[in-house]
């Protein structure tokens, strides 16, 4: 079980914070910081189509259905490919938190690390007065947080 | 994360007046003759330094035609700084210029920057859009207005350099996202909302 990277993107698209996490055999090749911009600008494009493609009618049962905590109730959900999955979490004010995990990661489990993810952007983040709005986000506390998070579900 | 800002800038204009060719000439240095159609939107990064701060300004290439403005609301979103583009040997786009900017208003956060662009100014015999007469349209509605050519590279730096300069100054006055909306309301009676998240 394995997350091999982390996006995290504003309301806007714009991406805050990436990072890819050192796992043996990782089949998520690296790019430079360009691509990952326009990697997490076109997810956020990606989602808001799903969301403009779900018809209204669908839109009460999949209310129900959806996963408490995540408000992210009609757009895209989860890519999954042949080697690793991508999961999109949305918070009520619109920012993604996307992970990119091995196959064998469960749903659940992929939600509940990115609650405690959302959790710590909170408390670590926006509780920071030095830190700038819909900004990159370059904090030691968050990022030491969200290695010693993610590390513990790389086993 | 090896920059200090990063500033979203959208294209906006009718079709062919040049925004992808703008873009090219910014980022490669190149410009192509043969028209392409931009699918959707099209990503370019370029990183500046300014002040001392490293800038990337990633700039949203939307296509132009009808058929791809769909999801646009979501493009418009959160924009530091939008760009409006016609086609000087092109009377139409310069008179949508009026439909872009209600766009504008209705879809982009109340502060954003603009600034307005006059493309293809190297094509002087066939030049239809006088400089005074959009220099007069964009100073009644507080703009700026800039002429270009993608072509020949003519005020191409300029254009963006302006752009980031006038978005810094602008987070320098405003810390901590102020805006000149009215404070959220502690005492506890309904404020009409309209919509949603998304």
């Amino acid at each position: 079980m394995a997350v091999y990277s982390l996006y995290i993107i504003s309301k806007s698209g714009s991406l805050l914070y990436q990072k890819d996490f050192n796992v043996v055999n990782s089949p998520i090749s690296k790019h430079n910081t360009n691509d990952y911009l326009v990697i997490a600008s076109t997810l956020h494009g990606v989602h808001a189509i799903a969301s403009k493609l779900t018809p209204k009618e669908a839109m009460g049962n999949y209310e129900r259905s959806r996963l408490p905590s995540n408000s992210n109730r009609y757009g895209l959900q989860c890519i999954r490919t042949d080697r690793f999955n991508i999961c999109v979490y949305q918070s009520t004010t619109g920012l993604k938190i996307i992970l990119i995990t091995s196959k064998d990661l469960s749903d659940l489990s992929v939600l509940q690390l990115q609650s405690k993810l959302y959790e710590y952007y909170t408390d670590f983040v926006l509780k920071n007065p030095f830190y700038r709005l819909e900004m990159p986000i370059r904090l030691k506390l968050f990022d030491d947080k969200v290695q010693s998070v993610v590390t513990s579900h790389n086993v | 994360m090896d920059y200090d800002y990063l500033f979203k800038l959208l294209l906006i204009g009718s079709s062919g007046v040049g925004k992808s060719s703008i873009l090219l000439r910014w980022t490669d240095s190149r410009f192509s003759k043969f028209y392409v159609s931009t699918i959707g939107v099209d990503f370019k990064i370029k990183t500046i330094q300014l002040d001392g701060k490293t800038v990337k300004l990633q700039v949203w290439d939307t296509a132009g035609q009808e058929r791809f403005r769909t999801i646009t609301s979501s493009y418009y979103r959160g924009a530091h700084g939008i760009i409006i583009v016609y086609d000087v040997t092109d009377q139409e786009s310069f008179n949508d210029v009026n439909q872009w900017l209600q766009e504008i208003d209705r879809y982009a956060t109340s502060g954003v920057q603009k600034l307005l662009v006059g493309n293809k100014c190297d094509l002087a015999d066939k030049r239809v859009v006088d400089y005074a007469v959009a220099k007069e349209f964009a100073d009644s509605r507080g703009i700026p207005f800039i002429e270009t050519s993608a072509a020949e590279d003519t005020n191409i730096e300029q254009a963006f350099l302006l752009m980031a300069k006038q978005i810094k100054a602008q987070m320098a006055l405003q810390p901590v996202n102020a805006s000149n909306k009215p404070a959220v309301n502690l005492s506890g009676s309904s404020v009409n909302q309209q919509g949603g998240c998304c």
